[in-house]
């Protein structure tokens, strides 16, 4: 699940190629979209974060200097985007006339059911700083290997591993507090209720 | 290193069976620990099939619009300060209100509800409104939600208020301030204040020597005549002479005599007819008489009916003069009883000095 794009599509997508611009859209679509939905937490509408992280991003083309860096580069741009999305979702809160955004709202992805367990497991993550947020879900929930986080994270492997690790052992915590350790089987690691 | 050497060193460098069944435990462990997180981070919500065609679609609307200009951050604060300037402006500029008060209920401004049975003036600014009540009384109504600061003023008094429900009333006796809601400020024009709340009541005291000569006659009028008394003293300690300063010494007289201090009133009119009492001479002679008595001597009250006569008696005052003068001079006497007759006096009085008159004929 590497991000790369060919360099020559960025050049073409920068001189107005519609289908170079569709392909960079289409290499970037699916890790935006499971950024969104598993870094925004419950309220923040991924759909309408992943639509902002894309919009900038093929606007801003131009400033990838490395299509190399292409990955951490549209990572950077989510990490921002999702930072502001946050923001104005807690403000939301406070601000008297706009509606919040809560599960179940306007969103198709959000109009989905979210099982119980789900909801828990968002708990616990938002729970943690973003930086073990991040590392659990590109690590462990998205199956990346070491030097691949450490690329999108623009971190050295080591820290990485370190970091991986004070985050499982604070989520496995927080999760044991929140009653959640009781569906997962030691043994072969599945959940069951 | 020989060959003998190199197993040595392999068999001491050997790990341990015991570590190697640690490190080997702990590896499981941290896996175990992996999949056991990793598995319940695997429950986290993850985009539905057609996430993707919704997001794609929309992106592709948005990059076929035209794309929002960025303005400068210098520009955008300039902006966002212009706004300030011209809301403080906005919020500074408070237009004037003017008319007149009339008898009847008004709303002159949101808020702020009039119920007058006088005259008065409307001033100030439409969030400070301001109310010249000249007389009568003003009930005023603010809502507290309106925001209006208001105030009315008369000589006596300036009411400040913010919301409430409270009546003005100027008379003679003062300005009344009474409180049906809510906490108002009064400021006495005397230097006297009174916070009231409600049901309460203050009254502010006329300062001005015409404003203290209306309280005097007031008082008078309600029989308190020590009050009254008061006031005038007080009014004339503020205009030692003119028309004003004869009134109140009159009133003074006057209201002394209702209050049965006879001497101090007889001195008080004595005062006044020494200083002239002007066009009030008539009334401080009769006031003079009366004090004398029913009973008194003619050598008493006779120079002051005489003058009396001439200023425009009564009918009972032209007898009496008749009375005194007659002993000595009749035909003045029946002249002066004449005058008297002339003057239409009710039918018992008439027919007393028609007695008087034949009785001098004969």
């Amino acid at each position: 699940m590497s991000l790369t794009v060919d360099p020559e599509r960025v050049e073409d997508a920068l001189d107005g190629d519609v289908a170079a611009r569709d392909a960079v859209l289409d290499a970037a679509m699916p890790a935006v979209l499971g950024w969104c939905t598993r870094l925004g937490g419950p309220r923040v509408d991924p759909e309408d974060a992943a639509h902002d992280v894309l919009v900038t991003a093929l606007r801003r083309l131009d400033s990838l200097r490395d299509a190399e860096a292409f990955g951490s580069w549209i990572y950077g741009i989510t990490r921002r985007t999702l930072a502001v999305h946050r923001r104005r979702a807690w403000l939301r809160q406070w601000v008297p006339g706009m509606p919040e955004l809560v599960d179940g709202g306007d969103s198709p992805l959000r109009q989905r059911e979210l099982s119980e367990i789900a909801r828990d497991v968002q708990d616990v993550l938002e729970k943690l700083p973003v930086a073990q947020r991040e590392i659990l879900v590109l690590r462990l929930v998205e199956d990346r290997p070491d030097s691949e986080v450490a690329e999108l994270l623009g971190l050295p492997i080591g820290t990485v591993k370190s970091r991986l690790r004070l985050a499982r052992d604070r989520f496995r915590k927080l999760a044991s507090q929140r009653g959640l350790d009781a569906w997962v089987l030691p043994a072969t690691g599945e959940i069951t209720r | 290193m020989s060959e003998h050497d190199l197993r040595r060193f392999g068999d001491e460098t050997a790990p341990d069976g015991a570590d190697v069944q640690h490190l080997r435990e702990r590896l499981a462990e941290q896996r175990q620990a992996d999949e056991q997180a990793a598995a319940l981070l695997r429950e986290l919500p993850s985009p539905d099939g057609y996430a993707e065609l919704r997001v794609r679609s929309r992106v592709r609307a948005t990059l076929r619009g035209p794309r929002p200009s960025r303005a400068p951050r210098w520009l955008a604060a300039a902006g966002a300060a212009l706004l300030l300037i011209g809301l403080g402006l906005l919020l500074r500029e408070d237009p004037p209100v003017q008319g007149t008060v009339a008898s009847g209920t008004t709303e002159p401004l949101p808020g702020l509800q009039l119920a007058a049975a006088g005259v008065g003036q409307l001033g100030g600014t439409e969030s400070a409104p301001r109310v010249d009540w000249t007389s009568g009384t003003l009930r005023v109504e603010v809502e507290p939600s309106a925001g209006l600061d208001v105030e009315v003023v008369t000589s006596e008094a300036r009411v400040r208020v913010v919301g409430t429900v409270f009546r003005v009333e100027r008379n003679g006796l003062g300005t009344q301030v009474g409180v049906t809601r809510g906490r108002v400020d009064v400021h006495c024009t005397d230097g006297t204040g009174h916070e009231l709340g409600g049901g309460e009541d203050a009254i502010c005291l006329p300062v001005t020597a015409s404003g203290l000569l209306a309280r005097a006659r007031a008082l008078q009028g309600l029989g308190e005549h020590s009050g009254a008394v008061e006031a005038a003293r007080q009014g004339a300690s503020k205009a030692s002479e003119g028309p004003i300063a004869t009134e109140l010494q009159l009133v003074e007289a006057q209201a002394l005599a209702g209050a049965g201090r006879r001497d101090e009133a007889s001195l008080a009119v004595e005062q006044l007819l020494m200083g002239g009492a002007a066009h009030r001479k008539a009334d401080a002679l009769r006031l003079a008489i009366r004090l004398a008595g029913s009973e008194a001597p003619c050598s008493a009250i006779e120079p002051r009916l005489q003058t009396l006569s001439e200023l425009g008696a009564t009918a009972a005052e032209l007898g009496r003069l008749a009375d005194c003068v007659a002993p000595r001079d009749t035909i003045r006497a029946r002249a002066l009883l004449l005058r008297a007759l002339d003057s239409k006096p009710d039918g018992e009085e008439k027919a007393a000095l028609r007695r008087r008159l034949r009785a001098l004929r004969r």
